[in-house]
């Protein structure tokens, strides 16, 4: 009987040694790489002693913020018909600004400013469209971070007579850090957008995205 | 209580010591996997059937025309896949108002709305919008696209009729050879009834050219519709127009039935006829339902 309560102590003191054991290397390491500060003497005249040497301490470099890609944009009218005045070229000319802020801010929302990843888009969108292009799970996968977006490119067709309907072209290369790992994205997409008063919106979408081969 | 000290003392040793396995701060240069994302989004909801009028109207008679292509395009946009059902153009049928006649009669009594009205209450299937055009308004189109290109399944001669001159196989058909095409029933052993079904394939084989171009340009899409908006007259606002033609652009032709209702030839009185035989019912109410065929 008191053999088998021997071993049973036994069976419950060596992993508790072992934990002692451990514990206390991880203690012991710590100690040597950290040693506490000697306290300096607060007495007057008395010199202070020599502070021990040690290897300073690692800290991060600051990071400089990330630069984007430039955003390379191409517009074009379409459907010119027959005579594409000075008038109506002015007209057109003048809604270009409007259709590439839209372009711009639906995959600014998408890959950098993390609003798609909050479920938060803003008002580009009509008809469900938005809250369509969030379920898809385009854009960065959750969890990424230090985004650099490597190619920001777009080609869009205005309607040329009257400009109220458009399409826009999307590519949108992206690399970044996830769960300490990099990875790169290609996201292809078509953005179909339409006038309604004084404001462009998206009323349709296609997105092509994939990771891309090189790591 | 020595199992649960056990299982103590192992997370312990496990949670001390695992910093020392896996080293952090490491950066692994090895993709993440995130998948395929393709997905589409569609700015109309649910089924649509719009009714497609090719009427015979040119020099000589531009305000008698008759319906010479009758054509249901449905689409359902929560399967995208569709479906075009074709009736000849002298099918007899009963016209609202106006006792029976040969369907195309409907067009040339009270215009599009009567031929809608007429399909609607033959098949009940709500039409939500029409579109027509004529001999010289397709051309126009035609031309304006730069032709289409199709699959002909047989020669086509016919000199004294729709002037076609056309070889079987891929062809690629100009303004007139379109027209003839879509013209042409004197080649088949079934006549007009195999020109229905002919004309239900060139539109398929438009599907298939405006999809193989908005692939390179989603701006197409505003392209043919200023084409469709110039040379047809339809009751489609600009707006929604533009909506059904990125739907459009966005169906394979492969998910599109192409079906003529079953019909069967006869006479009344002096005139050829064709009857539309009960297997239609059927037909009918699968369109309606599922929006294809």
């Amino acid at each position: 009987m008191s053999s088998a309560r021997s071993q049973e102590r036994w069976l419950l003191l060596a992993p508790l040694t072992a934990l002692i054991v451990v514990v206390g290397g991880v203690g012991a390491f710590l100690w040597i790489t950290n040693p506490p500060e000697p306290e300096s003497s607060s007495r007057p005249g008395m010199t202070e002693q020599p502070r021990v040497a040690r290897m300073p301490r690692r800290t991060s470099p600051e990071r400089p913020p990330l630069e984007q890609a430039p955003w390379r944009i191409k517009t074009f009218p379409v459907a010119k018909g027959g005579d594409f005045t000075k008038d109506l070229r002015k007209s057109w000319l003048r809604q270009r600004p409007k259709i590439k802020k839209v372009v711009r801010g639906v995959y600014d929302e998408l890959f950098l400013d993390g609003r798609a990843g909050r479920g938060e888009l803003r008002d580009d969108f009509a008809n469900g469209s938005g809250r369509a292009l969030l379920d898809s799970a385009a854009g960065l996968p959750r969890g990424a971070r230090r985004v650099e977006t490597v190619r920001r490119s777009a080609r869009i067709g205005v309607t040329a007579r009257r400009p109220t309907r458009a399409a826009a072209q999307v590519v949108i290369g992206v690399k970044g850090l996830r769960l300490r790992r990099s990875f790169r994205l290609r996201h292809r997409s078509t953005l179909w957008l339409e006038r309604d008063g004084g404001r462009w919106r998206v009323i349709a979408f296609e997105i092509d995205q994939v990771p891309a081969t090189k790591a | 209580m020595r199992k649960l000290i056990a299982a103590l003392v192992l997370s312990a040793i496990v949670a001390v010591g695992a910093p020392f396995v896996a080293p952090w701060n490491q950066t692994v240069a090895s993709p993440i996997v995130i998948g395929r994302v393709h997905k589409d989004y569609q700015p109309t909801r649910g089924k649509i059937f719009v009714l497609v009028i090719g009427n015979d109207a040119r020099a000589g008679n531009p305000n008698t025309a008759r319906a010479d292509g009758i054509h249901i395009i449905g689409v359902n946009t929560e399967t995208m896949r569709g479906g075009i059902l074709n009736f000849p153009r002298d099918s007899w049928v009963s016209i609202p108002g106006s006792g029976t006649g040969r369907i195309n009669e409907a067009l040339y009594q009270g215009g599009p709305k009567l031929l809608a009205t007429t399909l609607e209450s033959i098949t009940r299937i709500h039409l939500d919008y029409w579109v027509m055009t004529g001999f010289k308004g397709f051309s126009a189109i035609i031309r304006a696209l730069g032709g289409v290109k199709l699959n002909v399944q047989r020669d086509l001669y016919d000199p004294g009729g729709s002037g076609a001159d056309i070889q079987s196989g891929v062809q690629s058909l100009d303004d007139h050879d379109s027209l003839a095409y879509v013209r042409t029933r004197h080649n088949f052993p079934q006549g007009d009834i195999d020109r229905t079904t002919n004309q239900g394939r060139f539109l398929l084989a438009m599907l298939r050219k405006l999809r193989r171009e908005v692939t390179r340009s989603p701006a197409a899409v505003m392209r043919w519709m200023a084409v469709t908006r110039k040379h047809t007259r339809l009751d489609v606002a600009p707006s929604v127009l533009f909506r059904l033609g990125v739907l459009a652009s966005q169906m394979s032709a492969r998910d599109i039935g192409n079906v003529t209702v079953p019909v069967s030839t006869g006479t009344v009185g002096a005139a050829s006829v064709v009857f539309i035989q009960p297997a239609a019912r059927s037909i009918y109410a699968r369109f309606r339902e599922h929006g294809s065929l």
